[in-house]
């Protein structure tokens, strides 16, 4: 459990958003007008993507490892999840885990030509990953479901010492996916404070440097890829369990985009970022849908999420973690006591974390 | 680990919510309670379809039905009320189908659907839609899946690939003479339940299974295939395959000298399909189900495109806004049909008493409280010069 550890310090975000976390549902309950199940529906979609972003944040933002085939990892857990519980009845964490860690795997290998590979070459190579995993799935439909893909997925349950807690509305799902988000969260944060966290910024910074220094790239890349492979793979299991069935249709090369889209908006190196960055973007896409029709461009939404991606990059190139770690060093070099604003900086931005 | 309480706090907090009604079957329809959707003035009807995307060129289907619905209020809505359509875009992407139907349900609180599109994503709602015993009329896809094994609830009106299929086989060996079949289909679930249909009739005939070759939505060269298909020596060939693919393959085998007789599936209608195909696709035979679009001498047909001038001039005359059209027509005779005092229910039962119908585009549609597969019969028309031509009546299983 010594990855789960956090110090008191840092606690008060994570008590925060659980609390927030807590309370929506009964707070949605009571607003008019609104379906809450739906609500929760999209919630819980934007807290899975965001599992799977701060996956990917690991790799691209900390270890400069591009890869736009995330999608393939997600679907690998996803189907994996789906076919152990479905075809041969398997607990629903037993599936989990098993889909978690073969997506890790296959992410361990996809990290190998990496050692080779970087920047364009890599992103090629990965989105060629992505492409390939649903026609891989549609040629084996005997099994996979195929193109119509596999539905009516038994309900997830979790065995929790003498009491089974079954997940059966969107509610239960949402809570679900908010205690694996805060789970995963932690985790993120732990890996990349530490030891093995500092050997990926080294090789993200320079790989010839961090060599030098004796990093081991070939541990260390592998691992970056196995890691994010890891939380996309559990992200799909808990993806697959909220709908209830997937089909290939769920795995398109554009969800990659998103995933990358998601940790860029969000700012690039940092959990946070990546975590907020995801429920940003799919919020956006929902409530820009609702955009009314101009002149019959039923599709404005697109072009007005495309003007507040170039802005935000224009503007604000470190994403939302950018501006909230500014915010925070600008409150504490508020002027005070007479002490200098640079040395309060300094203090501050030393113990800061990532 | 202080966050460890948190969390158990909130998996409790799901495992106390199991029992209460988070599920809103518990709002669906019951004696004396309101319906969903319908107030004095006024029905909600909902639908989904991509709107952008690569299958946004689907999104030409909801857009005539929301015209046709205008053209409906315009006249005065039915038994009183107007129609209040609302339609999603999912970029046929089944989570956001998911999403789609959720808001309609629970949110708009729809009467009934009419129209969501696809299969992978009528596929990712079905038992949603069926738990919640809203009404979907015509779900906008082939597949037999909605109408077998029966559901209570989804009425489908397309004609299915299965029952396309196995008249393509019974008029080719009944009426063409042909000895020996091969199939050409696109490898997934529209294309192999066109093979299994086929397969399926030759068995109950004792006759040796078709050839099977296959190719994949990515594939862009077909020599193989047409070497595959030659060999074989099946001197008629059903096609399962989107237009162009379908087109390569006519093109491929009029290179290699091989002029089997052709028979398709309708999914293959497109104008783009006759400069794939060159000369070889003359004679090809093509299914259909509804009336031709450009055909100006039905009477159903002129209407129509009437329909299409005043109420969606942007749109074109083609497959998509005919099939909206009729979508649009079999809605409003069921809406009629359920009168004055609407409820789910009374809506399902009168439909369920629906036989032979013949007032839209859709020949003639039957339902029984046990049968929702919707039209059986097809017409075969023949590819003659960039046209096709309609050379036979209605025909049905045998």
């Amino acid at each position: 459990m010594r990855w789960l550890r956090t110090r008191r310090r840092v606690l008060a975000p994570y008590v925060l958003g659980a609390a927030v976390l807590l309370l929506i549902p009964p707070l949605l309950g009571g607003i008019p007008g609104v379906a809450p199940g739906y609500v929760l529906y999209l919630v819980s979609l934007a807290l899975i993507y965001a599992i799977v972003a701060i996956g990917l944040g690991i790799l691209i933002g900390h270890t400069g490892q591009i890869s736009l085939g995330h999608a393939g990892f997600f679907a690998i857990g996803a189907y994996t999840s789906a076919l152990l519980t479905l075809r041969l009845g398997l607990p629903f964490v037993l599936a989990l885990v098993v889909a978690a860690s073969l997506s890790a795997a296959i992410g361990f290998l996809l990290g190998l030509p990496a050692l080779r590979l970087s920047g364009p070459y890599l992103a090629v190579a990965t989105l060629g990953f992505g492409l390939a995993i649903p026609q891989l799935v549609v040629w084996q439909g005997s099994w996979t479901g195929g193109s119509s893909g596999l539905h009516g997925l038994p309900p997830a349950s979790l065995p929790l010492g003498a009491l089974t807690i079954v997940f059966r509305t969107d509610q239960d799902y949402y809570y679900l996916a908010a205690a694996v988000l805060i789970l995963l969260t932690i985790f993120a944060r732990n890996v990349v404070t530490s030891h093995t966290g500092r050997a990926f910024i080294a090789i993200r910074d320079s790989e010839t440097a961090a060599r030098a220094m004796g990093v081991d790239l070939v541990r260390y890349k592998t691992t970056a890829f196995a890691l994010s492979a890891l939380y996309a793979g559990i992200a799909g299991g808990l993806y697959a369990h909220v709908l209830h069935g997937i089909s290939p249709e769920d795995f398109t090369v554009l969800l990659s985009v998103d995933f990358l889209t998601m940790i860029v908006l969000g700012g690039l190196g940092s959990v946070g970022g990546a975590l907020s960055g995801a429920l940003l973007l799919t919020f956006l896409q929902n409530a820009l849908t609702r955009l009314p029709v101009v002149h019959d461009f039923k599709n404005l939404y697109i072009v007005v999420l495309g003007a507040i991606l170039i802005l935000t990059i224009a503007f604000l190139p470190r994403g939302l973690a950018g501006v909230a770690r500014s915010v925070r060093l600008r409150w504490a070099a508020r002027p005070r006591d007479g002490a200098s604003r640079v040395d309060q900086i300094v203090e501050l931005g030393e113990g800061s974390g990532v | 680990m202080a966050v460890v309480p948190l969390l158990v706090a909130l998996l409790v907090t799901a495992c106390g919510s199991g029992t209460t009604p988070g599920a809103p079957s518990a709002t669906a329809s019951t004696v004396g309670a309101t319906v969903p959707g319908v107030t004095g003035t006024e029905v909600v009807v909902g639908s989904w379809g991509p709107q952008d995307g690569p299958a946004g060129f689907y999104g030409a289907i909801d857009r005539t039905l929301d015209a046709y619905f205008k053209m409906i209020n315009d006249q005065g809505g039915i038994n009183g009320r107007k129609i209040r359509f609302i339609y999603e875009n999912d970029s046929y992407q089944p989570a956001k189908t998911v999403a789609a139907v959720k808001k309609l349900v629970e949110e708009d609180k729809v009467f009934a659907l009419c129209g969501g599109l696809g299969t992978p994503n009528n596929a990712a709602v079905m038992d949603y839609v069926v738990a919640n015993n809203v009404p979907h009329v015509w779900p906008a896809t082939g597949t037999t899946m909605l109408a077998v094994p029966f559901k209570k609830n989804i009425y489908a009106v397309q004609l299915n690939y299965t029952t396309e299929a196995t008249i393509a086989t019974q008029y080719a060996l009944d009426q063409l003479g042909t000895k020996k079949i091969a199939v050409f289909y696109q490898n997934d679930a529209f294309g192999k339940e066109g093979l299994d249909a086929v397969q399926a009739e030759l068995k109950k005939r004792n006759l040796p299974a078709a050839t099977a070759v296959s190719y994949e939505t990515a594939d862009t060269n077909f020599s193989a295939q047409a070497l595959k298909l030659q060999t074989s020596g099946a001197d008629t060939v059903i096609l399962y395959a989107v237009p162009k693919p379908g087109g390569s393959i006519i093109a491929e085998m009029g290179k290699i000298g091989y002029a089997p007789k052709l028979l398709s599936s309708s999914v293959i209608n497109d104008p783009s399909i006759f400069a794939l195909a060159g000369s070889a696709i003359n004679g090809m035979l093509i299914e259909a189900y509804l009336p031709a679009f450009d055909d100006t001498s039905n009477p159903k047909i002129v209407e129509y495109q009437a329909f299409m001038a005043k109420y969606a001039p942007k749109e074109q005359i083609g497959g998509f806004t005919e099939v909206g059209y009729a979508y649009g027509q079999v809605f409003i005779e069921a809406l009629k049909r359920a009168g004055k005092e609407l409820t789910r229910e009374g809506f399902m039962a009168n439909l369920d008493q629906m036989k032979n119908f013949t007032g839209s585009l859709v020949p003639s549609l039957s339902y029984s409280p046990t049968d929702h597969a919707g039209v059986k019969a097809a017409y075969f028309q023949a590819a003659k010069d960039g046209k096709f031509v309609t050379v036979t009546g209605y025909i049905t299983l045998k």
